[in-house]
């Protein structure tokens, strides 16, 4: 609740001033901020249930089942909407000027969100069956060969791959949308890209609902393998972070940083998936690409970084008791925070050296993007040890 | 082959890690208790899971009535009953009231047999009048008398228990076997899973040894 409405002021203080035109372009980075929230977090927040005891208990029919996966992303829904809705009439000049157009964007904000919320759900809903055959190599085992063959071994477990290429689809698709519709110059017209994009996510979602129960369970039970079960977890291909590589962390933190840095890295391969992000983030710049498109895979990268950190606030990684017994709420927050930031100065230096290289990147965005990230690591930070720490201390002590 | 619950050529690995569960076979006959036993990590629990659809096999299936189960969960689901240890519940609800959601959710409410039903149940539990309490408040044995009550008032055809006993004191212990025994003799069907071999051998007429040998 209060990261959200942190989020809105700062929308509201963005946007308090600014013309049609320009409401227009921040409305465009809100819904590819979207696409890359949804993207990330979807999964996270459908699987594994954790009210998987009382669910098989009450056994709900597929369509309840569907409506439980639908409640879950509301929430997010609910804030995107709120800011679509400041970002269109969020003004403090002249509040009822262009009425028309305001309201226009609000719909088609609602419009998009909707639709990347809904193909969202149906992508990682209907994830459980091929992510089973790749996590038990049934499928992609031609590719791994072929990497064996040339000495290449991938950096994310196999079962990971189906959930990969969801997550890039998600964000592409959203983000794609929202460019096709800012290339149509009639403005009644370039809402029509985000209701193609809704028709089609509502279509597959709905031809979902009469069976969603075998798609719950399915996906369900192979997060819940891929969350839980360190024997589906990342092959250790390389050694895990000593404690004496943690030392730029106050003493009292970094012990704790520590375990969550190293049971990190054995889920995901942070240091890869970074470098892809610089890598792509330069290859932007190269190619000479607007301004809007290397500015939003910045905002991916920073919403990337902190989501992928998600993990270590599930109970298999941060068990809430022993951690209740190791050091206060208080303390996890600030190691989380650590964690968080490990990458930052990743993400200064990618933005610096194409300040560097480029015109198109100023020194101050170097600054900006910086601040950025500490800010969404904080919240990052606040928001895991809310839902593990805090809420044991708030159930239990 | 007879059409009740059958396990066919039912393999399963985690990721490509080996074999946990390894082409097996078992017919589980009507009315009758099936004791899954063997040491810790033999693949016990993951065939409750299995059968209780919270994984899904890497080969081979599970049969009910002739129908895979994983075809459509919901409707296998309605048939069955699972304790578990569980620390999912939820916290601000009291066992009354989380009995009286599952009857209701699976239309098995009656507004004048069922809190008669209830009351009766949680008695022959020995769970007394802290049942009205929060959830959140309970201990694991009274968590685990939660589940069997929840279990059992929904007079499902098969009941997947979890090592049930493990918190119980004796006479909770005594109670619940009493209860499953009488079930059983109703024609329900029980798989069973646990260390406390005297209390199994109150209650079952069959058991599985993990790990299963291939083929068996």
């Amino acid at each position: 609740m209060v990261p959200g409405l942190v989020l809105l002021s700062a929308l509201l203080w963005l946007s308090h001033d600014l013309g049609m035109e320009e409401r227009i372009v921040l409305f465009r980075y809100l819904a590819m901020a979207f696409a890359g929230c949804m993207a990330f977090i979807t999964p996270h927040l459908l699987f594994p249930d954790s009210e998987k005891t009382l669910i098989l208990q009450i056994n709900p029919s597929p369509r309840r089942l569907f409506l439980h996966h639908l409640v879950k992303l509301r929430a997010l829904w609910l804030y995107g909407v709120a800011a679509a809705a400041v970002v269109s009439y969020g003004d403090s000049t002249f509040p009822v000027q262009d009425f028309h157009e305001k309201t226009r964007l609000f719909a088609t904000g609602m419009i998009a969100l909707t639709a990347i919320m809904l193909y969202a759900q149906y992508r990682f809903a209907t994830i459980g069956e091929s992510s089973q055959r790749w996590n038990e190599g049934k499928s992609g085992r031609r590719l791994f060969e072929s990497l064996d063959s040339v000495g290449k071994s991938t950096p994310v477990d196999a079962g990971m791959f189906p959930t990969f290429l969801s997550t890039i689809l998600v964000t592409f698709v959203g983000m794609m949308s929202v460019v096709v519709s800012a290339a149509i110059p009639h403005a009644v017209l370039a809402i029509l890209p985000f209701v193609l994009f809704l028709g089609y996510s509502a279509y597959r979602l709905g031809r979902e609902v009469g069976s969603y129960d075998r798609r719950f369970y399915q996906s369900d039970a192979f997060y819940d393998e891929l969350f839980t079960n360190p024997a589906t977890g990342t092959r250790e291909s390389r050694e895990p972070a000593s404690y004496g590589a943690i030392y730029w962390v106050p003493s009292r933190w970094r012990a704790a940083v520590w375990t969550q840095i190293v049971q990190l890295d054995r889920k995901r391969p942070m240091g890869r998936i970074i470098a892809l992000l610089s890598l792509t983030y330069w290859l932007l710049i190269w190619l000479g690409t607007p301004e809007a498109w290397h500015g939003g895979w910045l905002v991916f990268w920073i919403l990337a970084k902190n989501m992928l950190a998600w993990p270590v606030s599930w109970p298999a990684l941060s068990p809430p008791v022993f951690h209740w017994w190791m050091m206060p709420a208080g303390d996890w927050m600030m190691a989380r925070f650590f964690l968080q930031t490990r990458w930052t100065l990743a993400l200064l230096l990618t933005v610096a050296a194409a300040a560097l290289f480029s015109e198109a990147v100023s020194w101050q965005a170097v600054w900006m993007w910086t601040l950025a990230d500490v800010t969404v690591s904080a919240l990052s930070a606040w928001l895991l040890t809310r839902n593990n720490e805090f809420a044991f201390r708030r159930r239990y002590a | 082959m007879s059409e009740f619950l059958n396990v066919e050529n039912l393999s399963k690995r985690y990721g490509t890690g080996p074999m946990i569960l390894s082409g097996m076979n078992h017919h589980f006959r009507k009315g009758t208790a099936t004791g899954l036993i063997g040491a810790n990590g033999s693949g016990k629990t993951t065939f409750l899971r299995l059968v209780s659809i919270t994984a899904y096999p890497t080969e081979g299936t599970i049969t009910f009535l002739g129908e895979p189960i994983y075809d459509a969960p919901h409707r296998f689901l309605h048939h069955i009953g699972i304790v578990t240890d569980a620390t999912d519940l939820p916290a601000y609800l009291s066992a009354n009231e989380l009995m009286e959601w599952t009857l209701r959710a699976r239309k098995k409410w009656h507004d004048d047999e069922s809190p008669r039903h209830m009351d009766e149940l949680f008695g022959r539990l020995h769970f007394d009048e802290r049942r009205e309490n929060l959830i959140g408040t309970y201990s694991s044995g009274m968590l685990q008398k939660t589940m069997l009550a929840c279990s059992l008032i929904t007079q499902p055809e098969i009941i997947l228990l979890d090592e049930p006993f493990r918190a119980l004191d004796e006479s909770s212990k005594k109670a619940s076997l009493e209860l499953l025994n009488e079930y059983k003799s109703n024609g329900g069907t029980i798989l069973v899973s646990s260390h406390l071999r005297r209390s199994l051998a109150k209650l079952c007429d069959d058991y599985i040894t993990f790990p299963v040998k291939e083929g068996s």
